[in-house]
């Protein structure tokens, strides 16, 4: 029998693309077969409408209980795109021949053209990168074959290394998937000459398994109860880009389209320009003699590397090591593969933007609808929200109409425009319970909701989607944190996990107290809402708690006022043991505490919180603790500075302590005229802690303390504000008079 | 240069003269003018090549090795930056070497250097009898590798003044130098193979104070620690043992021991801990360089002053010595180390690190 052509690729690559290209032209195949999702071969015609690429195909699957959302990314130089095109132009029958997104083979995938297979044999590469001199796999894929080549040397390497590849890891990854393609080869091979088109990772097992596969066109395999389906959406260059993107393919999109339009030489001129085009815009300096140095470079590297003409890394190379004029934080970007670094060089991070392009994909108009709009117009309609072209305000009372709040959310997450919230609580543990909306009606509600699709067949997926989406790009850990709150009001039940590690990493690389109390607020807050997977968001809780406790020991300065944020973030820490949210480091906690309520080198408030924290998580000697550090907390302003963040940590304890209050009424009335309204203001922050019910009550009991009554006490004729001023300036001229001797 | 065997550290080219050899016999590749080896060649020199027997001697990225050679080959002026001990000496030593067989022109910076150590001085009594005479000219390295063609190395130049830095200039653009008192014969221009690679510290006085018109004719290259921690266990052993065995140590400190300090060094060198969670990086250098002498001094220590084996007790006054020195605040940050991320770790050796914290003082 004859063989299959089995063209292995790498996903997004041009050079991969022209093997393709040559190889239908050559072989002139009646059957074309793709690695891509088999359940879209019904509607393949959809893909071979005038697109302008990036595009991608959405697949979704929604049940009660398992939810999946993934893309299938084309550009036009995606060997894949330029098989289903050139294919279906040479005639070939063309198909998909590869398990449906919603398979279980995809559990974790969110890309089917993510290069995972370079995860999978880490060693084998370094080495190769080692031997060849070269930074990283992406470099390496560069260096082998992105190169002005013959396309028939290009296809016998890319053999060699694919097979070499494969062998590096143990037989067992993909089975259902490989069995799944090397049936659809067995059954085309019966109708003439084929060519299949598939991940390099896949060929060698291909090219031995599809003799012995039964033959018949294989079933696309359902899931039961579940919503599943495939439809067309726009892609775009970020989104492509594995420099920012998740799961991505290749890095610098816009490179390697430069390559594909114009062919290598072109390109890195073109590329230069752009890159210099963009800096120049940012207000870098980039003098024509710089890019004179940068061309030099570029070239004298290509030589040096043997390259047929300047590559990618030859470039970017070249870029930085003319442009850059001071030392790198980071190291340069494309010496590792992944998402770019935090603290990598702005001229570098904007040559990287530069190089990934920012192409948006266009669909064909005839293409259907996605199912979005569908839904989309289906729910507002159901839940009375459809907007009205003179405008339209919807009151809600949240307890009672919280789907119809849902929806809109939703719709404000994924940025369709026409719905604005006037008015409304601003997280779970807010007490305003109503929201106003206007609804009006906006011109591009469709093409928003087309963008939108992207992340999503229906609102409440899509609108989830977009919330990870979000949550990813996000590096601010308070932004992040309240980004979560959204999902309060979205009203989903699970996060991924994925989102809450990143919040994890964001957390832990956090050194803003303040901002980590935030967060930790708000993250307790949707916690106590259950809304997210508990024990996931349980980590990152623990991790802020861990990583919080770690920045309170660095807190110093026996000097150094109080400070509201630093208080807020303690009082978090207590709440999260109160809550009994990081149980695993209430010992570590308590002892931080221990050490920093007695550390002389801590500033007074973080003392008194630090004493707050032990006595409001339940520690026995916690107002004797109090009354003793009362006695020996120094000077007035110190005092009122201790007692605000004692107050304000351990609140519902101190109301109840009349031992403590003695001491303090002792400590006040100890102070001088001068050395009260010193430590005024400091007081009066301390007390701010109460509220004014509570505050009432303490004035009471120290008025009995001293035998009058509260009321007598606390009834002033004017503001207290006043009063400390009239107390300040009485003070002024009393000490003007004796300095005058009068 | 003839290899006299008891040099405490002969230069590179000394060192490793045979493989020079080996390489330039095979070297088939174009060279550029001036240059006693090609590129490609030089790459395998400083990088290795196990087929032609030729040893590693840099670990860190080839892609910087390349921009650094084809920046010296394009008449740019190399500057290597980089945090103390990440062996830019070493590179720059090992390019000269490589490039034009001689790594001993150098210049070293500090507060002190004048420009006649950069340029020519003058022999005074040769000067006094004949007037400014050839033979009375005492060249200095920048004037010696001009006329040779050969690549000089300045060292640490940010801690030189910035007028003594900007003498720099008309060599590195016009590739000529001015000798007024030779009258006109003093008119020296650089021959081929002339250029200039620089190193500078990022903690010394800042590369941001240097001269714009001078950065612009230096192309900066920055050398990172080595980024993987089993390379650097690697060579920390390695390095260790070498100095161990010449110092008449017989027992190298045990492996845990070892790969425990190679992992501190490396968080508290980069803030961030194995597992990814942020912390303090301390301010003094913990550099590769550092972390072997701390191995070196732990060796020593346990078999002339113990007379046992290495304990993470013995490891932490090390570490103390090396790292804390008299600086109240890294003392602190080490502590906080020790009291929230060392008491976390399993491990025996975590532990006795961890229970020895009492001697840090302080």
């Amino acid at each position: 029998m004859a063989e299959p052509v089995i063209v292995g690729v790498r996903h997004h690559s041009p050079a991969c693309a022209h093997v393709v290209r040559h190889t239908i032209e050559t072989v002139k195949p009646r059957h074309v077969l793709i690695e891509g999702p088999a359940d879209m071969n019904e509607r393949i015609d959809e893909l071979l409408l005038d697109h302008a690429p990036p595009v991608a195909i959405f697949s979704y699957l929604h049940s009660a209980n398992r939810s999946h959302a993934s893309w299938t990314p084309f550009c036009a130089y995606s060997p894949e795109w330029v098989a289903l095109r050139e294919g279906a132009a040479a005639g070939a029958q063309v198909r998909f021949m590869d398990l449906p997104a919603w398979s279980r083979s995809f559990e974790d995938v969110r890309n089917r053209y993510s290069d995972r297979v370079f995860d999978r044999a880490a060693v084998g590469t370094a080495r190769l990168c080692r031997e060849l001199g070269v930074d990283g796999s992406d470099a390496l894929w560069d260096h082998l074959f992105e190169q002005p080549e013959p396309v028939a040397e290009v296809a016998e390497r890319l053999h060699t290394y694919f097979v070499e590849l494969r062998g590096q890891v143990p037989a067992g990854v993909d089975t259902s998937r490989e069995e799944f393609m090397a049936r659809c080869i067995r059954t085309a091979m019966d109708d003439g000459p084929v060519v299949v088109v598939c991940g390099g990772w896949h060929a060698p097992a291909l090219a031995e398994t599809w003799r012995s596969a039964p033959v018949g066109w294989p079933e696309v395999p359902l899931v039961e109860d579940a919503r599943i389906g495939s439809y067309l959406v726009p892609y775009s260059d970020r989104r492509l880009d594995s420099f920012i993107g998740y799961q991505s393919g290749m890095p610098s999109p816009a490179w390697y389209q430069a390559v594909w339009d114009h062919g290598h030489d072109q390109a890195a001129e073109a590329m230069l320009e752009r890159a210099v085009t963009r800096l120049r815009g940012k207000r870098q300096i980039v003098s024509p003699a710089d890019v004179i140095a940068t061309w030099t470079l570029a070239c004298g590297l290509k030589d040096l590397r043997g390259h047929g003409a300047v590559g990618r890394v030859d470039l970017l190379d070249a870029l930085a090591g003319a442009l850059v004029k001071h030392a790198l934080d980071q190291p340069v970007p494309w010496s590792g593969r992944g998402r770019i670094q935090g603290g990598t060089d702005a001229t570098l991070v904007e040559v990287v933007a530069a190089f990934s392009g920012d192409a948006v994909g266009r669909l064909h108009p005839d293409t259907p609808r996605p199912p979005l709009l569908h839904d989309v117009r289906a729910q507002l309609e159901a839940h009375d929200l459809v907007p009205r072209r003179q405008g339209r305000e919807v009151k809600l009372d949240l307890a009672r109409h919280a789907p119809r709040s849902r929806v809109l959310h939703r719709l404000r997450v994924l940025g369709v425009g026409g719905f604005t919230r006037t008015r409304g609580p601003e997280g779970p543990a807010d007490p305003v319970l109503g929201e106003t909306w206007i609804l009006t009606v906006s011109p591009n509600v469709e093409s928003e909701l087309i963008e939108a699709s992207a992340f999503g067949a229906t609102l409440e997926q899509a609108a989830l989607a977009k919330l990870e989406a979000a949550l990813l790009d996000v590096t601010d850990v308070t932004e992040l944190a309240e980004t979560l709150l959204t999902a309060v009001f979205i009203g989903i039940d699970g996060v991924a996990e994925r989102v809450l590690s990143v919040l994890r990493l964001a957390v832990e690389d956090c050194s803003d107290l303040t901002a980590l109390g935030r967060a930790l607020a708000a993250l307790l807050s949707v916690w106590r809402h259950e809304t997210l997977l508990i024990a996931a968001q349980h980590g990152v809780i623990e991790a802020a708690f861990g990583r919080a406790l770690w920045l309170v020991e660095a807190v110093n300065g026996p000097q150094v006022c109080a400070d509201r944020g630093r208080i807020d973030a303690m009082v978090s820490l207590a709440e999260v043991v109160r809550f009994g949210a990081a149980t695993a480091l209430r010992d570590a906690a308590a002892s931080v505490m221990a050490r920093r309520s007695l550390d002389a080198e801590a500033p007074p408030d973080v003392r008194g919180a630090a004493l707050g924290f032990l006595w409001a998580t339940g520690d026995p000697a916690g107002e004797a603790d109090a009354v003793r550090a009362v006695g020996l907390a120094g000077g007035p302003e110190p005092l009122g500075d201790f007692l605000a963040g004692l107050f304000a940590v351990a609140r519902e304890e101190v109301v109840h302590a009349d031992g403590l209050l003695t001491a303090i009424d002792a400590r006040v009335r100890e102070l001088d005229a001068q050395g009260f309204l010193v430590g005024l203001p400091a007081m009066r922050l301390a007390f701010e802690y109460f509220p004014p019910r509570e505050r009432r009550m303490l004035a009471d009991r120290v008025a009995a303390i001293h035998g009058v009554s509260g009321r007598e006490l606390t009834r002033l004729a004017v503001d207290a504000q006043v009063l400390s001023q009239a107390l300040q300036v009485e003070a002024d001229v009393a000490a003007l008079l004796e300095a005058h001797g009068l | 240069m003839s290899a006299d065997k008891n040099l405490q550290r002969p230069p590179a080219e000394v060192v490793h003269a045979d493989e020079l050899q080996k390489l330039a016999k095979s070297d088939k590749d174009p060279r550029p003018v001036g240059w006693q080896l090609s590129p490609r060649a030089v790459r395998k020199f400083i990088l290795g090549d196990e087929r032609l027997g030729i040893t590693e001697k840099f670990v860190g990225n080839p892609s910087l090795v390349d921009r650094a050679m084809v920046a010296l080959a394009t008449n740019r002026g190399l500057m290597l930056v980089g945090e103390p001990g990440t062996a830019k000496s070493l590179l720059s030593e090992l390019l000269c070497a490589a490039i034009c067989g001689d790594s001993t022109l150098t210049i070293q910076g500090g507060a002190a250097t004048t420009e006649d150590q950069i340029k020519y001085a003058w022999n005074y009594a040769l000067l006094l009898a004949e007037g400014p005479t050839e033979r009375s000219l005492v060249p200095a390295p920048l004037l010696r590798a001009m006329r040779e063609g050969r690549i000089v190395r300045f060292e640490e130049i940010t801690r030189c003044p910035p007028e003594v830095q900007d003498a720099l200039l008309s060599m590195l653009s016009d590739k000529v130098m001015a000798i007024p008192e030779l009258g006109d014969e003093g008119m020296v221009f650089a021959r081929d193979g002339f250029n200039l690679i620089a190193t500078a510290n990022t903690r010394d006085r800042g590369v941001n104070e240097m001269s714009a018109a001078l950065k612009r004719r230096l192309n900066f290259e920055t050398v990172f620690p080595i980024p993987d921690f089993e390379t650097e266990l690697a060579l920390v052993k390695t390095a260790a043992e070498r100095e161990l065995t010449r110092a008449g140590v017989p027992r190298p400190p045990p492996d845990d021991l070892l790969k425990m300090l190679v992992m501190a060094f490396r968080e508290l060198r980069t803030g961030e801990t194995s597992e990814g969670q942020a912390m303090d990086r301390l301010s003094t250098i913990l550099s590769t360089a550092e972390c072997v002498s701390v191995a070196v001094a732990l060796g020593v220590r346990a078999h002339f002053l113990s007379g046992g084996e290495a304990t993470a007790a013995d490891l932490l006054d090390c570490i103390a010595g090396a790292a804390v020195k008299d600086d109240a605040e890294d003392r602190k940050r080490l502590r906080r180390y020790l009291e929230q991320r060392v008491a976390r770790r399993k491990g025996l050796r975590w532990k006795e690190l961890h229970a020895a914290r009492g001697r840090l003082g302080g």
